[in-house]
C-alpha cells in the first residue's frame, strides 16, 4: 500500500524515515492513482495542514486510511487532524503518534496499513 | 565602510515555516490575570500540609527555569541568530516566558501568605539541583560566541531540554492534582504553558536542526555526542530532584517516568532518537491536560481551549430577541 505523507517540521518525515514502505509526498502537483494510506501532522489549534486538505479534495477516491501526527500537550485536540480526515471522508484511523514517533509506534503503524491492505484485499474478491 | 541596518521584512518570509510559528505563538498569548485563580482556594485547603509545600516547591522550581529562560536563555539566542524573522520569533517568546515567571507568583499570591511565599523562593536559592541545572544551562547561553555556529547550537539544545525536558518534573503534580479535580484554575495556567513551551521548543528545535545540517560529518558527530551526554547530566540531576521533590508523598516513580518520557520528545524537538525506553505516563495526568476548560466568560477569563476572539460587526436582526421580549410584556 503507498504512504502518502505530509510534513512541516519534519517530524513526520523522519517518521516515515523508519518505515520500509513505498511513500511519497505530498505536492501541489500530486495526483493518486491507486490507493493509499494518509500520514499527516497536526497544525493550529487541531486543524487538518491546508496543503492536506487542498490534496484530500483533489485524491479522496483512492483514500483507505489515515495516521497523524501530534503531541498529548494539547489535551483533546491531540492529533486531531486525523480524527477530522477520517470522519469527513470514512475512513478508519491507523495510528496516532507524537512528534516523530517511537519503534513502538513504526510497528503499530505498519500492523494498520496491513489490515488495511488485507480489508481491501477480500473486499476486491468479494466484487 | 558603514555597518548598513536591516529593518525586518515580513514581506518575505524567510522559511517556510517562521510564519506558521509566528502566528501560533501569537495567537496563544493570554495573561495571568485572565485565570480565576481565587476559585482554588476551596480546594487548596483539602490540600495535606505536604501536599501544600510539594505544590509550592514545583512551581518556585518552575519559576526559576521561566526567569532563566526569559532573562537570558531566549535574549541571548536571539542577539546571536542572524535572520531578523527568527530574532523576532525569540523575543515574543522571551515576552511570554516572563508571563509564566509571573503567572506562579499569581497562584502563590492567592494561596499562600507572605512568609510561606519568602520561604518558597529561598528554598530555591538553596536547593542544590535546581540551583546545578540552572547554571549549567546558564553557562552554556553566556559561551556563546560571535560567529560560531557550533555554540550556538550548544545553546539552542540547552533551550530545547529546559523547555520540553527539564520543566516536566515541576509540571507533573498540578497537572496531577486538576486530574483529580483539585486546583483547576492553577491547573489552567499551567496548561497555557504547557502549551507555550510544546511550540517554543518546536521553533528552537529547527533552529537547532538547521545548524546540525550546516555541520561537516564530525562536527555532527561531535554535537551528538555532546546531546546525549548534557542529556544524561541533566537527567541524573533530575533524578535527584524528583526524589527531593516527591518522596514525602511517594509519587517520585511516576514523576521519574514522566521526566523520561518528556526527554524523549525533547530529542525529537531537535532531530535526534529518543534515548529511554518507552513507558506509560500516569493516566491522571493525562486526564489533567485533557481536561476542558469549564469556565469561557471571554471578559475575565481564558482557558487551555481559548482561542484570540473573532470580531462581527452588530446587525439590527441582533437585537430581534430583545424587541420580541418587549412587545410580549407591553402586551
Amino acid at each position: 500500500m503507498m504512504v502518502v505523507y505530509a510534513s512541516k517540521t519534519g517530524n513526520v518525515e523522519r517518521f516515515m524515515s523508519k518505515l520500509p514502505v513505498r511513500k511519497m509526498k505530498i505536492t501541489n502537483e500530486l495526483f493518486m492513482h491507486e490507493p493509499f494510506v494518509l500520514v499527516t501532522y497536526t497544525t493550529g489549534f487541531g486543524q487538518v495542514p491546508t496543503e492536506v486538505q487542498s490534496f484530500l479534495e483533489r485524491n479522496d477516491r483512492y483514500l483507505r486510511g489515515v495516521a497523524a501526527s501530534g503531541n498529548q500537550n494539547w489535551g483533546t485536540s491531540y492529533g486531531k487532524a486525523g480524527d477530522t480526515i477520517a470522519a469527513q471522508y470514512q475512513v478508519p484511523i491507523v495510528h496516532k503518534f507524537e512528534l516523530s514517533g517511537t519503534k513502538q509506534d513504526a510497528e503499530k503503524f505498519l500492523l494498520g496499513v496491513e489490515q488495511i491492505e488485507q480489508s481491501c484485499f477480500q473486499m476486491d474478491r468479494a466484487q | 565602510m558603514n555597518k548598513v541596518y536591516e529593518a525586518v521584512n515580513w514581506d518575505r518570509p524567510s522559511n517556510d515555516y517562521i510564519e506558521m510559528l509566528w502566528n501560533q505563538n501569537t495567537s496563544q498569548f493570554w495573561l495571568d490575570t485572565e485565570i480565576p485563580v481565587s476559585k482554588d482556594l476551596k480546594t487548596w485547603d483539602t490540600l495535606s500540609d505536604e501536599e501544600k509545600l510539594v505544590f509550592m516547591r514545583v512551581l518556585g522550581g518552575l519559576t526559576l527555569l521561566d526567569t532563566e529562560q526569559g532573562n537570558v536563555g531566549m535574549p541571548m539566542i536571539a542577539m546571536h541568530v542572524k535572520d531578523q524573522q527568527k530574532k523576532a520569533v525569540l523575543i515574543f517568546q522571551a515576552a511570554m516566558e516572563e508571563i509564566h515567571a509571573k503567572s506562579y507568583s499569581t497562584i502563590f499570591t492567592t494561596v499562600a501568605d507572605q512568609s510561606k511565599i519568602d520561604n518558597i523562593f529561598q528554598w530555591v536559592k538553596e536547593e542544590p539541583h535546581l540551583q546545578k541545572k540552572t547554571k549549567w544551562i546558564d553557562d552554556i547561553y553566556k559561551n556563546i560566541q560571535p560567529n560560531d555556529d557550533y555554540s550556538l547550537y550548544q545553546a539552542m539544545v540547552a533551550s530545547v531540554f529546559l523547555e520540553s525536558f527539564l520543566f516536566y518534573s515541576g509540571f507533573f503534580y498540578p497537572l496531577y492534582i486538576s486530574g483529580q479535580g483539585k486546583m483547576v484554575a492553577s491547573g489552567e495556567i499551567i496548561k497555557l504553558i504547557l502549551r507555550d513551551e510544546s511550540v517554543h521548543g518546536v521553533f528552537v528545535g529547527l533552529l537547532a536542526q538547521e545548524l546540525y545540517q550546516s555541520f561537516s560529518p564530525e562536527k555532527q558527530q561531535e554535537a551528538k555526542e555532546f546531546v546525549y551526554t548534557f542529556l544524561n547530566t541533566l537527567y541524573e540531576n533530575e533524578v535527584g530532584y524528583t526524589e527531593t521533590v516527591y518522596d514525602s508523598i511517594n509519587l517520585t516513580h511516576e514523576v521519574k517516568k514522566y521526566v523520561r518520557y518528556n526527554a524523549n520528545k525533547a530529542l525529537m524537538n531537535i532531530g535526534m532518537e529518543p534515548h529511554f525506553e518507552e513507558e506509560d505516563i500516569n493516566p491522571v495526568v493525562l486526564n489533567g491536560i485533557r481536561t476542558e476548560t469549564s469556565t469561557h466568560d471571554f471578559f475575565s477569563t481564558k482557558g487551555k481551549g481559548y482561542q484570540k476572539g473573532k470580531v462581527e460587526p452588530l446587525r439590527d436582526e441582533d437585537f430581534a430577541f430583545v424587541n420580541e421580549l418587549v412587545e410580549q410584556s407591553s402586551n
